[in-house]
């Protein structure tokens, strides 16, 4: 009696649910609909130390810096209109974009700009921005009047327009609260639901060229396989968060499309300078010499990107020197005369990146060859973080540009510098570097501090990656952001 | 053999008053609730000793690898994670006692309002499964019996053997791939529901993550259900029944129904108490905003107060319907 009614009432939900539409998460129109993988507890607060990728498109929309950096090395101005210094570069002037208004309507200025520094330099709030910007005195940042700030270094400081131009240090409106998200972005905020969504409108009065879209709504996800799942079930239009084993069904599916960035990531095998095996230069040069490259980027990294050199940094002022290739011979050779011939060493991995597992599974293999064994060891990432600055040999990333690693690769602090590489030479051009603010001279010098990271560097790199983004075919005007590569810019999109 | 009467044995002879059906009852259900607070204290416990072994600190996670050491301590100091652990707890404990669940260590937000949406969404998803689950066990499992031994049978059992076999993870991406992404592409893969709306204004999105729990649900119930029928079909009442000739429906609905039903009763809610534990995978699978896809972020976090609020809630759940599983039981056996 009951089952005949239980199945009709299956079979009318299913018919209805399946003829229905209108439900997949809201219509296209002029919305735009971004999938991010994101953490469930965010929060809205410019400066949240929670660093999952909604934060960063969220931020991108609402909030801006003082200027985007651009490939070429230069700088497009958005908050600032300018910086200048005096002779010895203790002392830099940022004038600020007049007629700038917050979401509220109210005037962006100095005073807005003076209290983002200080947050961020206070070292109760822990924030990660500290680290860019430490070379700068709290009580050493004055306004000069409303739409100028006037900063005095303890030292001089070249490259101070590249750090204060870090697209995470953005601003707010003073005592403004999280909530509010109160910034000067292209975008306002209309919603924010803490691990599932954030809408956000165009905001009319934006200084710049005004968004075309009406509002886009930032879609969380927990893993990248669910933002591609929705991706390909036409749920969402873009992300930048894909899985990159799903590129050839991606691929294949129509209406879709593939973009990638510049590269910008390194995934690397960091060894500690001053434990042994890795004291011996000869021992690190070895481990580089047993990695097949070309293998790693193909079977590792699906083919994405290119071959690296030992160097950190990306497609800017690279030294003359050979590309590196697999030499097993000559790092048997090296092993023998630095007496570690039988070598037998733990590498640690906590598999956070695409790829990274399988380029130490791939040096494990290749090391067997020449009688090095090498254990891989992948951990849990709370626990492998624990121990980060304290590891002998272990993975790791880096998405920075060249200027904002080389601070923690001379720093004294463990966590910082976690190879503990200390290099004189290096350490020398590097306070060369920081006192110039002449960009072809830094160019110079940066080539000679790559070479000698080729020569006796403390680090394995073997591939740059791009990000890669998918989008529907509906969708014109993304454009990959600069350096991330992420899908971050809005303001030229449009859905036909 | 005479009896001797005295004053002693009228005495004891007297009717004792006869204990109210309402005191005699208040007793068990006292003591089943206070065994369960017992044993939700017990469970906060362990997630709180669980929680402090896990290897890393919410500090590390947060701040990532460019954490600095001093970085690192000021946020444990922000977040009150250097008090001494019996401190953390007891601050927990009273807190929860008063009603507050407390603040996420991760985004400083009340676990109250990150919550409370995806208990809703968990708990409609839930129960849309078990009133799937139960008929649909039921239905399959008495067909199953009937058809003993036939083509029906012996297929349904190898289905079920492979279906039970196959982990839940495996089940649902399957099912993504053939109806969302890969082969048909006619159903959404992600249950993407947009915040502030009822999970059923979204039929669609829930259509999948719905069927691969049903499907889970039914070939574990429907073996139960099979047995008891196939049980009561070979007992000496309805095989009378049939001797005497009553219709095949009449014997099956009014007599082997209600007898076949008494085992499976209590086996249906340990399957609902089942369901609440592997809402966890498929919420994490299809992107359902539940409080299972919470627990699997609060705990890659280490989110102390998530973790807790998540597992009191499950643990309650489960607690309760396992009493209801004990107490249909006893009622059976008194039948």
């Amino acid at each position: 009696m009951l089952a005949p009614v239980v199945v009709s009432a299956m079979a009318l939900s299913l018919a209805a649910a399946c003829s229905s539409n209108s439900s997949d998460g809201g219509s296209s129109g002029s919305m735009l609909r971004v999938g991010v993988v994101a953490s469930t507890i965010s929060t809205l607060d410019a400066y949240s130390n929670l660093r999952s990728q909604d934060f960063y498109v969220r931020n991108a929309t609402m909030f801006e810096p003082l200027a985007h950096r651009t490939k070429d090395g230069g700088f497009q101005w958005a908050l600032a209109t300018g910086i200048t210094h005096n002779k010895d570069n203790t002392e830099w002037t940022v004038k600020l974009r007049p007629n700038v208004k917050f979401h509220d309507g109210s005037a962006f200025g100095a005073d807005d700009v003076i209290a983002v520094f200080q947050r961020v330099l206070d070292k109760k709030n822990a924030l990660i921005e500290r680290n860019y910007i430490d070379f700068m005195d709290p009580k050493g940042i004055e306004k000069v009047d409303d739409l100028t700030v006037k900063f005095k270094l303890p030292k001089p400081y070249g490259p101070f327009e590249f750090a204060v131009t870090n697209s995470n240090i953005i601003f707010y409106k003073k005592g403004s609260t999280p909530e509010q998200a109160m910034g000067t972005g292209p975008f306002s905020l209309v919603s924010f639901t803490a691990g599932r969504e954030t809408v956000v409108k165009r905001f009319d009065n934006y200084w710049g060229p005004k968004p075309k879209v009406d509002k886009v709504r930032i879609i969380s996800f927990k893993t990248a396989e669910a933002s591609t799942n929705a991706l390909i079930g036409g749920q969402i239009d873009a992300s930048s968060n894909i899985l990159q084993t799903s590129l050839p069904t991606i691929e294949k599916t129509p209406g879709l499309k593939v973009m990638k960035s510049d590269v910008n990531l390194k995934v690397s095998i960091g060894m500690r300078a001053d434990v042994a095996p890795f004291t011996d230069v000869r021992v690190r040069q070895a481990m580089r010499l047993i990695v097949n490259r070309k293998l790693a980027l193909t079977n590792a990294f699906d083919g994405l990107g290119e071959v690296a050199n030992d160097h950190s940094g990306f497609d800017q002022c690279l030294p003359a020197v050979p590309q590196r290739e697999q030499n097993l011979p000559e790092a048997k050779k090296l092993l023998a005369a630095a007496g570690k011939s039988n070598l037998n060493i733990d590498l640690e991995t906590a598999a956070n990146k695409p790829g990274m597992l399988q380029l130490v599974q791939i040096l494990s293999e290749d090391a067997k060859k020449i009688g090095v064994t090498i254990n891989v060891k992948k951990m849990e990432l709370g626990a492998y973080l624990e121990k980060w600055g304290k590891r002998t040999f272990y993975t790791g990333y880096d998405t920075r540009p060249y200027l904002e690693g080389v601070p923690e690769i001379i720093s004294k602090d463990d966590v910082l510098n976690h190879t503990h590489w200390h290099d004189p030479e290096f350490e020398a051009l590097a306070k060369k570097l920081y006192a110039t603010s002449d960009k072809q001279e830094q160019c110079e010098t940066e080539k000679k501090m790559k070479a000698i990271e080729y020569e006796r560097g403390a680090s394995i790199l073997t591939a740059t990656n791009p990000t890669v983004s998918v989008y529907s075919s509906k969708v014109h005007g993304l454009v990959p952001e600069f350096p991330s590569g992420n899908l971050y810019d809005f303001t030229k999109v449009t859905i036909s | 053999m005479a009896i001797e009467t005295t004053t002693d044995n009228a005495v004891k002879a007297a009717p004792t008053p006869k204990p109210s059906r309402r005191a005699t009852l208040a007793w068990p259900i006292a003591r089943r609730a206070l065994t369960g607070l017992v044993t939700l204290w017990c469970i906060s416990v362990i997630v709180f000793v669980a929680t402090q072994a896990m290897p890393g600190d919410v500090a590390h996670i947060i701040l990532g690898p460019g954490g600095t050491a001093d970085q690192v301590a000021q946020l444990n100091k922000n977040l009150g994670l250097d008090q001494p652990l019996v401190s953390q707890y007891w601050d927990w404990l009273t807190s929860v006692l008063t009603g507050d669940m407390g603040n996420s260590l991760v985004s400083g937000q009340p676990v109250s309002e990150l919550l409370s949406e995806r208990i809703f969404n968990s708990a409609t998803l839930t129960v849309m499964a078990m009133v799937l689950i139960l008929p649909l066990s039921l239905l399959v499992g008495l067909l199953a019996a009937v058809f003993r031994d036939r083509f029906l049978d012996r297929t349904y059992l190898g289905t079920s053997l492979i279906v039970t076999a196959t982990p839940d993870f495996v089940l649902g991406s399957l099912v993504i791939a053939l109806f969302g992404t890969v082969v048909f592409k006619v159903l959404p893969p992600v249950s993407l529901l947009p915040p502030g709306d009822e999970p059923w204004q979204h039929p669609r999105q829930l259509v999948m993550p719905l069927a691969v729990m049903t499907l889970v649900g039914v070939t574990y119930l429907s073996r139960l259900v099979r047995v008891s029928f196939i049980d009561v079909l070979e007992s000496e009442y309805v095989q009378l029944a049939i001797i005497k000739g009553l219709s095949m429906r009449r014997i099956l609905f009014r007599h082997a129904l209600p007898n076949a039903l008494a085992p499976s009763i209590p086996a249906a809610s340990i399957m609902a108490a089942y369901t609440i534990a592997g809402s966890v995978v498929i919420e994490y699978l299809f992107a359902y905003p539940g409080i299972g896809s919470a627990l699997v972020d609060a705990v890659a976090g280490h989110d102390l107060p998530m973790i807790q609020a998540i597992i009191m809630l499950m643990a309650a759940a489960f607690f309760c319907f396992n009493q209801l599983a004990d107490v249909l039981g006893t009622l059976n056996k008194s039948r």
